[in-house]
């Protein structure tokens, strides 16, 4: 790459780290809240790195152009990775403020001391800004409320994008702005502007999370438990303040009111603003909204009928819904389908809450639904991950067609409709080919983590835990089979940074970038 | 800090579907959690988070049909 393309590079992603300095900034605020003072040095100490790199970057390269997009996919790529780095700075530097005891610090902890290994902390940050969830934190609720929100925060901008931020707050003119936009898996618009497209986007995103945190609290949820179990259900993240995740509850109402905030979070932003707009219909009409819950019902139906006929809620007690008490059959059956509707919601949306034991209690055939909705994940434009409803979509319906196809003749003119939109041959050829293209990467991926897991971790896990925790990994979900932890091997531990990496980037800006760090940058003539 | 508070002020309204009555909730929302936060569990905070969500939500219904109307019309 020339000199100019690396002066476009590091002046933008001295802007990301630029904007990125406010949220452990902003953090302080909730140390003093908590009263947690010690934690405030820290925690500014985190911000001033950042600013610092971030502002001699963007000052030293203030003149470079625009992004073109090579330009934009490594920035996308390495700007997700050096947030993840110095967002992990929180969790290091309050581990050692901990472990010297300075500034009136409680002791440390075994579960904050998880943090002063680089790697379990560089691993917290990146599944935190991927939406990813699986954590190296054993006790949540033995971490300092600092951290608690430090985790909840990083959900919450990661689900809408680093890069949505910045462009948010930085309102840059010109073509910049969208090209940025498209490396961060994004691509729809609600304006034809850009910087009012993301403004639009968190708009709509804060008022979901304020109404998020009211309909959890009025399901029980303690304020602190609601604020933070909103912003990262919402954001399809998946982290929890609490030590069981929403299974520490065992309440029927709050897995009731987490379903449709993890939906709010799996329908494309466009969608909601239609909705909000009041063209509700056009909201229902969406193909992906449609695919999310037809493919959301489909699958809690056919997961409710496993866990029945598997009789896993067999011996539960009575239970009371809305004060009629259930017993038997009927017991049994309000708990398969309570459990399978969180339990696939959570998986699809790639929110990855718990309420139930998955990894010991459910059968294979569970394991495998579940998988099918980590994988496939929901909408394009929203919050969650996976391959996304809207690549399967083409991919089946592509896939129909070109079969279809050799029943006509030569000379027949067909078209092919997708999402409202008909599509010509080129079109088709070129949505086909990059649904494809993502989608075997996504496998091969999957199959590289699985390797390495099977290769590392303790042989007590089979193969199916292995298939399950690299699909929760990848598509950035967070559901475990117990696996994940502090006490994971090194290399399960890398493979997994590097899952979570590209998951959310989906896949091709991080190889371009690994492409360019080993062959160059520059751009081929021929 | 008065000018960046009035900046995100003006950032709220001008992004967001153009509605002030939804630019209200977006507004009132944070003091609607301060509220439930500061005065806790009881039945006024009850009312109140209860009274955001509904409203809200009949809120985006009426303009629904409202705009459906419209359309129809």
């Amino acid at each position: 790459m020339s000199t100019r393309g690396f002066a476009v590079i590091g002046r933008d992603l001295g802007r990301i780290l630029q904007v990125y300095a406010v949220m452990p900034a902003a953090t302080v605020i909730v140390a003093f809240v908590w009263g947690e003072l010690y934690a405030a040095p820290a925690l500014l100490v985190s911000a001033a790195l950042p600013l610092a790199v971030g502002y001699g970057l963007s000052e030293r390269y203030a003149d470079a152009g625009e992004p073109g997009k090579l330009h934009g996919m490594v920035i996308a790529a390495s700007g997700w990775f050096l947030v993840a780095v110095f967002g992990s700075l929180p969790f290091i530097l309050l581990a050692a403020t901990m472990h010297a005891g300075l500034l009136g610090a409680p002791a440390l902890n075994d579960t904050v001391a998880a943090f002063r290994h680089p790697l379990n902390a560089l691993f917290e940050s990146m599944s935190g800004f991927t939406g990813t969830g699986l954590t190296m934190t054993v006790h949540e609720n033995r971490l300092p409320y600092v951290l608690q929100w430090w985790r909840s925060f990083m959900e919450w901008v990661g689900g809408v994008g680093v890069i949505v931020l910045t462009t948010a707050v930085l309102a840059r003119p010109g073509s910049g702005s969208l090209t940025l936009y498209e490396s961060e898996a994004r691509s729809e618009k609600i304006h034809p502007s850009i910087v009012s497209t993301v403004r639009t986007i968190w708009w709509i995103f804060l008022l979901f999370t304020f109404l998020s945190v009211c309909v959890l609290w009025l399901a029980g949820m303690p304020i602190w438990e609601a604020i933070n179990h909103a912003m990262t259900g919402l954001a399809t993240g998946g982290f929890s303040v609490t030590d069981n995740s929403i299974a520490t509850y065992d309440s029927v109402a709050i897995d009731f009111a987490l379903v449709p905030v993890m939906l709010l979070g799996s329908i494309a932003f466009p969608v909601h603003y239609l909705a909000l707009q009041g063209h509700l219909g056009d909201a229902l009409d969406d193909l992906q909204t449609r695919w999310v819950v037809g493919f959301f019902g489909l699958g809690t139906l056919a997961l409710t009928a496993l866990l029945y006929a598997n009789g896993i809620y067999a011996a539960t007690g009575p239970v009371s819904v809305l004060g009629v008490s259930l017993s038997g059959a009927g017991a049994t059956a309000f708990q398969s389908f309570r459990y399978a509707l969180f339990q696939f919601v959570s998986a699809a949306s790639c929110a990855g809450f718990q309420t139930a034991t998955i990894g010991t209690q459910w059968s294979a055939g569970a394991h495998l639904i579940v998988s099918l909705g980590m994988v496939v994940g929901a909408a394009a434009g929203s919050t969650a991950g996976g391959i996304k409803l809207v690549r399967a979509a083409t991919l089946l319906k592509g896939a129909a067609f070109r079969i279809a196809g050799v029943f006509y003749p030569r000379s027949a003119v067909r078209s092919f409709r997708l999402n409202d939109r008909t599509l010509t041959s080129d079109e088709l050829a070129r949505e086909f080919e990059e649904a494809a293209i993502i989608t075997l990467l996504w496998f091969v991926f999957l199959g590289v983590g699985t390797a390495v897991l099977l290769l590392t971790v303790d042989s007590s896990f089979t193969l199916e835990n292995v298939l399950f925790e690299v699909a929760s990994t990848q598509g950035n979900v967070g559901l475990s089979a117990g696996i994940t932890g502090p006490g994971m091997p090194t290399p399960a531990k890398v493979v997994f940074l590097f899952n979570m990496w590209i998951g959310r980037l989906e896949i091709i800006p991080v190889l371009v970038t690994l492409r360019g760090l080993f062959y160059g940058f520059g751009v081929r003539r021929r | 800090m008065s000018s960046v508070l009035r900046e995100l002020y003006t950032a709220l309204l001008v992004a967001g579907p153009d509605d002030r009555v939804l630019d209200a909730f977006v507004v009132l929302g944070p003091l609607v959690v301060a509220l439930l936060a500061l005065l806790g569990r009881g039945p006024v905070t009850e009312i109140l988070a209860a009274g955001y969500v509904v409203a809200l939500l009949a809120y985006v219904g009426v303009v629904a049909v409202r705009t459906a109307h419209t359309t129809s019309g």
